[in-house]
């Protein structure tokens, strides 16, 4: 039988080559994506674990959970002292990591997503750089700097630079450049190393430090050192070996490429088998329907059923096994092509360990290869054993109807009313939120499945729509084409359902960022009535110097900024606080309250808060009841519920306190963001050149009004939106292959018609356009059908987020684009095959057989 | 010389089968009962729609009767199951078409070695000597585009004779092919017969093609009219003339 398979496939290497790129396409994006991810993990524990090298155990305050936007707790200074009196202790060094930019020429180099780091000298053998060239700082305001950033902005040793501290532009000289961690590339990140009193006075921690490192006497190993550290100091602190401590370090890198990037990646990966799945269910239902003769031949020769399937199914696990294996092999290439794109895009790039080939990625890569393969040719393989022997004699013998084949438009609708349940209750139940995205996707794939298989009777109408003005164009070619497209409706509607699904998506997308546009901007407009808002450039806090810069500016009449922190709250779990200057808040803030008024946010020094809607609903809370609050080093606050309102976009998950409440429960003290309200009658742009002008020495921070800072969100949104696009691209690109094999199965089916179409008088260039408007035909089909469907599903997400403020808008332009795509996809894809059918002799057509 | 070894082939009782129903049915076949001794060469004739082509699928077990029952090699056929059915093609019957039906991607020897792949008993030696039994053996490595039809038809024989089946049913073998190959294959069929102790069930409408058989039947409205011996090439064109014109 192998025999058999082999040989068949090498009859017909067009068809099995375009079937296997359907799913290797998507074998490729899902190894990719666990190479790429695996690289950066890796890259980042090697990174972690070399700089660690020197330290065998490092004592750092104890945290019960991680602040917001990295809010590092400190340690008394004198803490050091008291480590050294430990038994075992060879060296304990004092530590400080903080953030801060270069300002080099004026210029603040601005790192995308890439951290600025500040850190304390500190001497061997815990210093996590090594010195290229230069000596380290000895004095103050002399600084080292990593080699990356002197050869991309061209300074040196001697070269005057500025950092980017909460005081504001500090002015250093350079005097030593390193490297980190032996290692040349940390992608775009830059590392600053100044004497510690430096970095203490910059960020005003006098007498304080982030962690101690500890060296163990000869003899004492890591572990036992930890031990008797954690057995001589204070429950106030954590003590970890240098090992734990880098992998812990590491895994708060790694989370987020892990939890985040991969599976937002894979989904992109298996969205593209899911497309490939249908191409491969639909080429081996035709080819199983065009080999009904040989199939038949192989039952009276002594095949029996099982044999029969299996030769489909054969078929099929080589297929996959080649589609696996090449699939891997251009993983590999996608992941290099990834990097290149991140080098490109984000200066520095990214840090990538080598690529690696690891048997747990090659098996997951022919898994995946051989089992959707598989699994999408088990109905033809299914059919194809219920081929009769007699098949063998009769021109035009059909397989008969299986049992269940009556039910299939009900197992459909069942099918597609299941997915719109899961849908439905993935969104207004309030689990994981890992959880819920997965029904919702589970969902969303019946959905897509059932509409797919129901869409064959849609055809025949969506047919005589599309083919409308082409059978109205001169020659016979429309009308030919759309007779051809629907004398198989469930070919062309499996062949439109891989366009179907691609295109669907992209429209759901395209709509929900819309709704989610409009949802930030609303809340832009109604919330922040300020004319100004002050921001980090990257997602982190400003230094709060910027508050008093920017209210001393002339022109600006109020400002009110925004500090949050993570707390943990009894029978609630965690929430973020938002701390505001009470007063300034009630003037500037228009929230949109379910229970109370802005008056309440007058009230909010005196110990009060103010609740979220959706967190006081999950939590619980209403007003009148108290909030017991643990910080993240666990100090214990309360609070008294006074009111209640509305906001998903911008104070949300938690709620809003004083100030000074503030102050005295979290850790916490630079602002996210500030507003700024200006004189009546000034002209808010020129008091924004003010403001401007008096951040100069806090190059972090930038204004701007609360237009032009809508307008940023939407762009945001867009260029998350444009990378979406360029993920479900390929989907689109793997559907036109399966529109592609459909036509050359379905020229090669009609050779003998073909022939005789030739024979008369149907020109060479009238048979290339009847192929071509075939194409077009499904593949507006396929349009439709997804657009359709992607709003539809955008308009259920939209209606089930609606508390969270998502609303549902129509980009009516872009969906107009989206089936102008479809159509230039249909004519691309008929490119090959019309020229197949153009080449035919209409002789050898008609003696074909 | 119309039979070399004991025994019946295949013997149908009471065969009928009737497509459609109500007042649309038709009667393809109408209470037929036929018996085929082991070693004997049968031509199965009769006009377009006489019902020869159902006859030959019935007996064969690709049709199912709607009455009678058909017996091959004392197996009865309306008891079996698809995997019994299957198992008794595998064995006991060898078939040939008009169209050949070769598998195009293998060669002539793969297509020969075919039955006893599926069967799941290769034997080598068996393929070459039949394959050198119908004079292909320099042709095993040639794939169906690359025969000519008669050689093409030959690959089918030896496809049919290599599982040593107690019958061959043969479609219309010669329809396809110039006399000279037409010629070449009944030859090779009586061969089968003759020396191989085969069973052959031929449907034809060429009289020149059953003058080779033993025994000649002629169907007619799905009965058979006619059941005669070793008839020469003249009886055979008068009784189809007799038939087309009633």
């Amino acid at each position: 039988m192998i025999r058999f398979i082999l040989a068949g496939l090498r009859q017909r290497k067009l068809r099995a080559g375009l079937t296997a790129t359907a799913i290797l396409l998507g074998v490729a994006m899902v190894t990719g994506t666990l190479v790429l991810t695996s690289q950066i993990t890796r890259a980042f524990d090697e990174i972690f674990q070399s700089a660690n090298q020197g330290v065998d155990v490092r004592v750092t305050p104890h945290i019960d959970f991680e602040g917001r936007f990295g809010s590092i707790p400190t340690l008394p200074e004198s803490f050091v002292a008291k480590v050294k009196g430990i038994e075992g202790v060879a060296a304990a060094a004092p530590e400080i990591a903080a953030l801060g930019s270069p300002v080099i020429n004026g210029e603040y180099v601005q790192a995308t997503g890439a951290p600025s780091f500040v850190f304390a000298l500190e001497p061997p053998p815990f210093q996590a750089t090594t010195l290229a060239s230069g000596r380290y700082p000895q004095a103050s305001g002399e600084v080292a700097v990593n080699q990356g950033l002197a050869d991309s902005r061209g300074v040196g040793i001697g070269s005057r630079m500025g950092i980017a501290t909460p005081k504001g532009v500090r002015p250093v000289t350079i005097t030593g450049l390193v490297t980190f961690a032996n290692i040349s590339s940390i992608g775009g990140a830059t590392i600053t190393i100044a004497p510690i009193a430096d970095v203490q006075r910059w960020y005003q921690m006098e007498g304080k430090i982030n962690s101690i490192a500890v060296s163990a006497k000869p003899g004492v190993s890591p572990t036992e050192l930890a031990r008797s550290l954690a057995a001589g100091l204070p429950r106030t602190v954590d003590v970890a070996t240098g090992q734990q401590d880098a992998a812990k370090q590491a895994k708060r890198t790694t989370d987020a490429i892990n939890n985040f990037l991969r599976p937002a990646l894979l989904a992109f990966g298996f969205i593209a088998l899911f497309v490939g799945a249908f191409i491969i269910f639909n080429t081996f239902s035709i080819t199983v329907a065009q080999r009904l003769r040989e199939l038949g031949l192989l039952r009276t020769i002594g095949a029996s059923r099982r044999q029969v399937m299996w030769s489909v199914v054969g078929e099929a696990l080589v297929i996959g096994l080649v589609a696996g294996i090449v699939g891997l092999a251009a993983g590999y290439g996608f992941a290099w092509l990834l990097v290149k794109v991140f080098d490109a895009f984000l200066p520095g790039g990214i840090p990538v360990a080598a690529a690696q080939l690891s048997p747990g990625i090659a098996l997951i890569a022919l898994l995946v290869g051989v089992g959707v393969t598989v699994v999408a040719a088990l109905i033809p393989a299914f059919r194809a054993s219920r081929v009769p022997p007699i098949a063998a004699l009769r021109e035009g013998a059909e397989i008969p109807p299986s049992r269940i084949s009556r039910f299939t438009p009900i197992i459909s609708g069942v099918l597609a009313a299941a997915g719109v349940a899961l849908i439905v209750s993935g969104l207004t139940s309030d689990g994981d939120a890992t959880d819920r995205l997965l029904i919702m996707a589970l969902g969303s794939f019946l959905v897509f499945a059932a509409i797919g298989a129901l869409s064959r009777f849609a055809v025949p109408f969506l047919a005589r729509v599309i083919g409308w003005p082409l059978e109205r164009l001169p020659g016979a070619s429309g009308g030919l084409a759309r007779r051809n497209a629907t004398r198989n409706p469930a070919r062309t509607a499996a062949t439109a359902a891989a366009l179907m699904i691609g295109i669907g998506l992209v429209a759901f997308v395209a709509v929900f960022a819309q709704g989610l546009k409009a949802s930030f901007t609303d809340a832009i407009d109604n919330t922040l009535r300020g004319d100004l808002i002050v921001t980090g450039r990257s997602f982190t806090p400003i230094p709060a110097g910027t508050v008093t810069a920017t209210a001393n500016t002339p022109g600006v009449r109020d400002v009110v900024a925004a500090v949050t922190d993570r707390a943990k709250v009894d029978g609630a779990g965690k929430a973020i606080v938002y701390g505001l200057d009470p007063g300034a808040a009630e003037r500037s803030l228009g929230l949109q309250w379910v229970q109370g008024s802005s008056a309440l946010l007058g009230q909010l020094n005196s110990g009060t808060a103010v609740v979220e809607s959706q967190y006081a609903k999950s939590g619980n809370l209403a007003v009148g009841d108290i909030i017991y609050a643990a910080s993240s080093t666990g100090k214990r606050s309360q609070f008294r519920v006074t009111g209640i309102y509305k906001d998903p976009d911008i104070f949300n998950q938690g709620f809003i306190v004083g100030q000074l409440p503030f102050q005295r429960a979290f850790a916490a003290r630079d602002p996210i963001f500030l507003l700024a309200t200006v004189d009546p009658g000034r002209d808010p742009v020129a008091v924004k050149d003010a403001v401007a002008r008096s951040l100069k020495p806090y190059p972090i921070a930038q204004v701007r009004t609360n237009a032009e800072y809508r307008d940023e969100i939407s762009k945001q949104v867009d260029s998350i939106l444009y990378l979406l696009y360029v993920l479900l691209a390929m989907s689109v690109v793997i559907s036109l292959f399966g529109i592609v094999n459909t036509l050359v199965l379905s020229i090669t089916e009609r050779i003998r018609e073909i022939g005789m179409l030739r024979a008369i008088g149907l020109t060479r260039s009238q048979l290339r356009r009847m192929v071509r408007y075939e194409s077009v035909i499904t593949s507006g089909i396929g349009g439709i059908i997804g657009i359709v469907l992607g709003v539809a599903l955008a308009w259920v997400f939209c209606l089930g987020l609606a508390d969270q403020g998502i609303v549902f808008r129509v980009p009516w332009l872009q969906l107009v684009v989206f089936f102008v795509v479809s159509i230039a996809a249909g004519v691309l894809a008929a490119v090959l095959p019309a020229r197949r059918a153009a080449r035919l002799d209409p002789l050898d057509a008609l003696h074909y057989e | 010389m119309s039979t070399n070894g004991g025994g019946i082939a295949v013997h149908a009782e009471g065969l009928g089968r009737r497509y459609g129903e109500g007042e649309a049915a038709i009667d393809a076949l109408a209470d037929v009962t036929v018996s085929f001794p082991k070693g004997q060469f049968a031509a199965v004739m009769g006009p377009s729609g006489s019902g020869k082509s159902t006859l030959l699928h019935c007996l064969a077990g690709l049709d199912r009767p709607t009455s009678g029952e058909v017996t091959i090699d004392g197996t009865a056929l309306s008891g079996l199951s698809d995997r019994d059915l299957t198992v008794l093609r595998r064995t006991a019957i060898g078939f040939i078409f008009q169209s050949f039906n070769l598998l195009p991607m293998l060669t002539a020897r793969e297509n020969v070695e075919l039955p006893l792949r599926i069967a799941g008993r290769l034997d080598s030696a068996r393929v070459d000597a039949t394959l050198a039994d119908v004079a292909l053996g320099d042709r095993a490595t040639h794939r169906p585009a690359e025969l000519s039809g008669g050689q093409q038809q030959r690959v089918a024989i030896a496809r049919a004779l290599v599982s040593h089946p107690t019958v061959i049913f043969a479609d219309e073998p010669t329809g396809n092919l110039d006399s000279t190959s037409g010629h070449e294959i009944l030859h090779l069929l009586r061969r089968a017969v003759d020396e191989g102790g085969r069973t052959v069930v031929m449907v034809t409408h060429d009289p020149r093609a059953a003058v080779v058989a033993d025994r000649v039947l002629m169907l007619s409205d799905g009965r058979v009219v006619m059941d005669r011996p070793g008839m020469t090439a003249d009886e055979i064109y008068d009784a189809v003339r007799t038939l087309d014109s009633p």
